[in-house]
């Protein structure tokens, strides 16, 4: 908390503050949430802190909310008709569901990477990987060469030898796990310090999946990263942290039970019901 | 289950799996009535196409789209050159004002929504209903009896027969859009307006323009609106839409109803002519439609 700077990161006004050792700052901090679609709460009550230089595995059976609450973390919940958030998420000491927060702003310092790989199917690779810079607001155009970022990012993202040859090519023209590369680097060129991946792999064969791993255990350094995956060996190889949600029964709304370091929480959790999960009683 | 039914071996009996004679019966009989009923629809339509081809071919030439009608109409000899122009002119003034404004209600209706979205939306099924000549009754009313019959008039009738269908297309393919399109574009921190600007209407816009060239097509073969509205003018090419103007489905609707030959000859030029440019329009929708449809992913 304290490596934040005063200045406010979603203003946008000023660049991001990053930390001397190149670790980036995007610490979330999940305060009583409870978020419900059409009145009907999908979670409750959930508290949760994630640090940044770390990765996030939010895990739980299907239906237990660990979607809603990542789509929590950029504010993508509101979208849908009807839904609505009690409770806060600070996003290094900003709630982004205060009065006077535009969430388009704050989206702009969260990516986030979906479940089935989703480019842009009426443009280009690079067109792609600059949706994001061009869309935006011009301000936070200016002074940055497009084709500099679109390397860099590719770069990231760990794509760009495989396309720099065909930046011009139709982004949907590439494979399901380049696709999803794809769409980490259009996540990456907007510069965000925080990234959300729901499910990023569960579309992907296990080559893909084994890149786009080792990819997060990369990008760990320089962001925040929030990971939702139903595989638990997935979540106990990439990340850190691992936070255990579940539902008391079908359609009830779902509650975070616990959060702990990941090779704890696998070796010994706390809770009978994370037991249960992990060594595949319910599931 | 699926192997045994493969392997059977013809003759064997299998007792569950093979249907019953009357069912097969039944199957043939249900497959050849709707073989009629599709063939006689077709067979309508292709009688239609080649009696018009037929009466059409007789008189058309490269006269016919280079010459306007004779003095005397009982007269054989030219064409409907200035038909021709002023349909391409009425229907493109036309094209221009209902376009926008329908994509734009499109918009509205889909990615807005809204208690005027949906009235906006009612509002068009109602005028897709409207009979074209009470839509040309209105635009005299209101138009021509402050500013006399013109092209313009005519653009404006037309524009809002056009507008409905487009509205309608826009928002069926916009539509079809995939959420997850929309939600990739705003969890880049792209306001909503941007989004639908640069990723939903690029991604809808082979339908769309499909959608419009259908609606200009349907436009090309009005008649009634423009009776009352830009009313004709059998002599001369007109190229001011201030003016009064021809169209190709107003010389046919005169040159059909008076009593002679050669009239009625370069009526069935004409409708053949109506019929081939409404045909190119319909076949550059498909090619269009064809060449970017939406991929999903």
């Amino acid at each position: 908390m304290a490596l934040a700077e005063p200045a406010d990161p979603i203003s946008g006004t000023t660049e991001p503050a990053r930390m001397p050792g190149g670790n980036a700052v995007g610490r979330i901090e999940v305060t009583d949430l409870t978020a419900a679609y059409r009145g009907r709460p999908a979670i409750t009550g959930v508290n949760l802190a994630m640090e940044p230089g770390k990765v996030t595995a939010l895990i739980g059976p299907s239906g237990c909310g660990k979607s809603t609450l990542l789509r929590c973390l950029n504010g993508l919940h509101l979208i849908v008709p009807g839904a609505s958030v009690t409770g806060t998420v600070h996003l290094d000491g900003t709630n982004i569901y205060d009065r006077g927060v535009d969430l388009v702003q704050v989206r702009r310092h969260v990516g986030m990477v979906f479940q089935r790989p989703n480019p842009f199917p009426t443009m280009s690779i690079a067109d792609n990987v600059a949706a994001g810079l061009k869309f935006g607001p011009r301000s936070e155009r200016r002074g940055r060469k497009l084709h500099e970022v679109i390397e860099r990012s590719l770069l990231q993202a760990g794509l760009w030898e495989e396309v720099k040859d065909r930046l011009g090519k139709p982004g949907a023209g590439l494979s399901g796990g380049q696709q999803q590369r794809l769409c980490i680097a259009r996540s990456l060129a907007v510069e965000p310090q925080i990234l959300l991946m729901d499910e990023p792999c569960s579309a992907l064969d296990p080559v893909s999946t084994e890149v786009i791993e080792g990819l997060i255990g990369a990008l760990k350094h320089d962001y925040t990263v929030v990971i939702v995956t139903h595989n638990m060996q997935q979540a106990a190889r990439v990340s850190d942290v691992t936070a255990f949600m579940t539902v008391s029964s079908p359609g009830a709304p779902g509650q975070l039970v616990e959060a702990a370091n990941t090779q704890e929480l696998f070796s010994q959790p706390a809770e009978q019901a994370t037991m249960d999960y992990i060594s595949g009683k319910i599931g | 289950m699926a192997t045994s039914m493969l392997r059977r071996h013809p003759g064997q009996q299998q007792p569950g799996y093979s249907p019953s004679a009357a069912r097969r019966t039944r199957d043939r009989v249900m497959t050849i009535v709707l073989a009629v009923v599709v063939a006689i629809a077709v067979a309508v339509l292709v009688w239609v196409l080649a009696y018009v081809a037929a009466q059409g071919f007789k008189y058309l030439s490269p006269a016919f789209f280079t010459h306007t009608p004779p003095g005397n109409p009982a007269s054989y000899g030219g064409g409907y050159a200035n038909g021709i122009v002023g349909s391409l002119i009425i229907v493109g003034i036309a094209a221009l004002i209902s376009v926008p404004v329908g994509i734009a209600a499109a918009v509205a209706i889909i990615e807005y929504g809204g208690r005027l979205a949906a009235a906006a939306s009612f509002i068009t099924d109602v005028l897709v209903g409207v009979p074209t000549i009470v839509t040309g009754a209105f635009i005299y009313a209101l138009w021509v009896i402050h500013f006399g019959f013109s092209g313009l008039a005519g653009s404006i009738a037309l524009a809002l027969v056009m507008l409905p269908l487009v509205i309608r297309a826009t928002a069926e393919m916009l539509r079809l859009v995939p959420v997850h399109l929309r939600e990739a574009s705003a969890a880049l921190g792209v306001s909503r307006a941007r989004t639908i600007v640069s990723v939903v209407l690029p991604t809808a816009s082979s339908g769309i323009i499909t959608g419009v060239f259908l609606a200009v097509a349907r436009a090309m073969g009005e008649t009634a609106p423009l009776l009352l509205t830009a009313l004709g003018d059998q002599q001369f090419m007109q190229v001011h839409p201030t003016q009064r103007m021809s169209t190709l489905s107003l010389q046919i609707f005169t040159d059909a109803i008076s009593g002679f030959q050669a009239a009625q000859a370069r009526a069935w030029a004409g409708a053949l002519t109506l019929i081939i440019i409404v045909s190119l329009f319909a076949i550059s929708a498909r090619l269009i439609s064809r060449r970017a449809t939406i991929t999903r992913s």
